[in-house]
């Protein structure tokens, strides 16, 4: 049973903290069943299973580059590739902040949260700044070259609808 | 970190088109960060959040990302939903600070405001969220018809057609060498680039109808096809026939036999009170990036599909696709030859 408002404001009063105005108890309770609370269990499990179907279609494209189907295929894994690491960047990464706050500064657990979320924030880190460097030479690709052809197979996700600009740009 | 190599940097590389989408990952991360960070100071958080935000929003106003001037409003309504919502939440915990500090009794004020806001805000983050799921679920629907490299391809051609324009409208004698390699960057004159795609090339059409148990027919069909020499204008289609027959003829048992029962055979099965003629098309599937130029292309009965279309006395046309060859079919040349 829900605690009434009038209670719960009570009980924020006297503890001082806003966070007792959310009544924890089941998401404690779900913590110490399962090890995690509802937040992650809810936010991190199924974009976790998606990035690593993502990372099998990776896995597939680069052992298929001579393949007949690669130059067919290949744009539309890295599009879902693309597509699914955008939806779970932010259910991932707020759910393991979420937990991270939820615990208490002394607590281990915030800790061990603490070390998921970094985990998570350094993978997307690295997997932006992959993209950031390789996106360097797009100014050099013109219709027809392999730069061009390079960045529609891997790229086109993200520039199919950005406008385009030229750049007096020499890369050494 | 943020710089491109080898080039001077400046704030502009930030601005740039194509660095949109990426760099809005790192403004989500440095917001992500900001949650723990300010977690215990009363309004940092959400300042911050809503600072952020607003530094977004200038970067989205000087960098105007896409091509389409409806998505980028649409898109900079997104980000100004996600504004109001943080600001949203900095009004709650000032209403949350008052229900805080005062006794339960008359907050009644405070509470409506509180949930008031919560409400309005509420509405913000699902205009937010629900608006990208169903761009997400557009853009889906666009790609399943038109691919990346055709709409990568399309904002060059605008680019270019329009700068060609505008140069035009300036300067009354145009450079040609500037305006060529304009036309050439902006591949205005549809060249084919990139690996060759799969077509599909009619290889046999025969158009007949029957009169006073005749057969009026027009055949057109190549005997060999074969991959063109490299050509500087590319068209999608790299293959030329070898050899080719066309002919009409008045086609009766006594000028060929083996003709007129293959042809008869299809009129019989097609034949109805108002079909007046009957065409038939044989194409091939071809890979064309599996052959080298000049190579000839295997007419392969396997990879053959065949298309009949009845043509009613007012010129209505039905289409089919069959399933399988029909038999006899491709005909051979020399059954074909028998009847010139």
């Amino acid at each position: 049973v829900s605690p009434t408002v009038e209670d719960q404001i009570r009980n924020a009063q006297e503890v001082g903290t806003g966070r007792a105005l959310f009544s924890t108890d089941t998401m404690y309770w779900r913590f110490q069943r399962t090890g995690q609370t509802s937040f992650f269990i809810y936010d991190v499990y199924m974009p976790m299973f998606l990035i690593s179907l993502c990372w099998v279609g990776l896995l597939i494209a680069h052992f298929s580059k001579g393949q007949r189907w690669y130059q067919s295929y290949a744009p539309h894994i890295y599009s879902a590739v693309h597509k699914v690491h955008e939806m779970t960047l932010m259910y991932i990464t707020m759910a393991a902040i979420v937990e991270f706050i939820y615990f208490e500064p002394s607590s281990s657990d915030r800790i061990i949260s603490a070390i998921v979320c970094v985990v998570f924030n350094v993978y997307f880190t690295i997997y932006e700044l992959y993209i950031y460097y390789d996106m360097i030479k797009y100014p050099l690709a013109e219709i027809g070259n392999k730069h061009y052809d390079y960045y529609v197979l891997r790229y086109g996700y993200f520039l199919k609808n950005i406008r385009f600009e030229e750049y007096d740009v020499k890369i050494c | 970190m943020l710089i491109q190599l080898n080039e001077q940097w400046s704030p502009s590389h930030w601005l740039r088109p194509y660095n949109y989408h990426l760099l809005s990952y790192y403004k989500k991360f440095i917001m992500i960060i900001s949650l723990p960070l300010f977690y215990s100071v009363l309004y940092a958080q959400m300042s911050v959040l809503f600072v952020l935000q607003l530094i977004e929003i200038v970067r989205f106003w000087f960098t105007w990302p896409f091509v389409s001037n409806k998505r980028n409003c649409f898109r900079l309504s997104l980000e100004l939903a996600l504004l109001l919502f943080f600001l949203i939440n900095l009004i709650q915990i000032s209403a949350l600070q008052t229900i805080m500090s005062s006794d339960a009794s008359g907050l009644e004020g405070v509470t409506k405001l509180f949930y008031g806001l919560g409400w309005a805000g509420f509405a913000a983050c699902f205009y937010f969220n629900i608006s990208f799921i169903c761009t997400g679920l557009y853009d889906f629907c666009v790609g399943l018809r038109v691919s990346n490299r055709a709409k990568m391809d399309e904002v060059r051609k605008r680019y270019y057609f329009s700068k060609i324009r505008e140069y035009e409208k300036d300067n009354e004698s145009s450079s040609k060498e500037l305006v060529s390699r304009w036309v050439k960057l902006g591949n205005l004159n549809d060249k084919a680039y990139g690996e060759l795609p799969e077509i599909n090339v009619r290889i046999e059409l025969y158009e007949f109808r029957r009169v006073n148990g005749k057969f009026e027919l027009t055949v057109k069909k190549l005997t060999s096809l074969r991959m063109k020499a490299k050509s500087k204008l590319r068209r999608t289609n790299q293959t030329t026939a070898g050899g080719k027959i066309e002919r009409k003829m008045v086609l009766s048992p006594a000028d060929n036999s083996r003709l007129y029962s293959i042809i008869s055979d299809v009129y019989q099965l097609y034949e109805g009170p108002h079909v007046e003629t009957i065409r038939l098309k044989t194409f091939l599937n071809i890979w064309q990036k599996d052959y080298e130029e000049g190579q000839e292309i295997e007419l392969d009965r396997n990879l053959m599909f065949q298309r009949v279309e009845l043509l009613s006395y007012d010129n209505e046309k039905t289409v089919q696709q069959l399933e399988a060859l029909l038999e006899d079919f491709p005909i051979d040349p020399a059954v074909i030859a028998n009847a010139l």
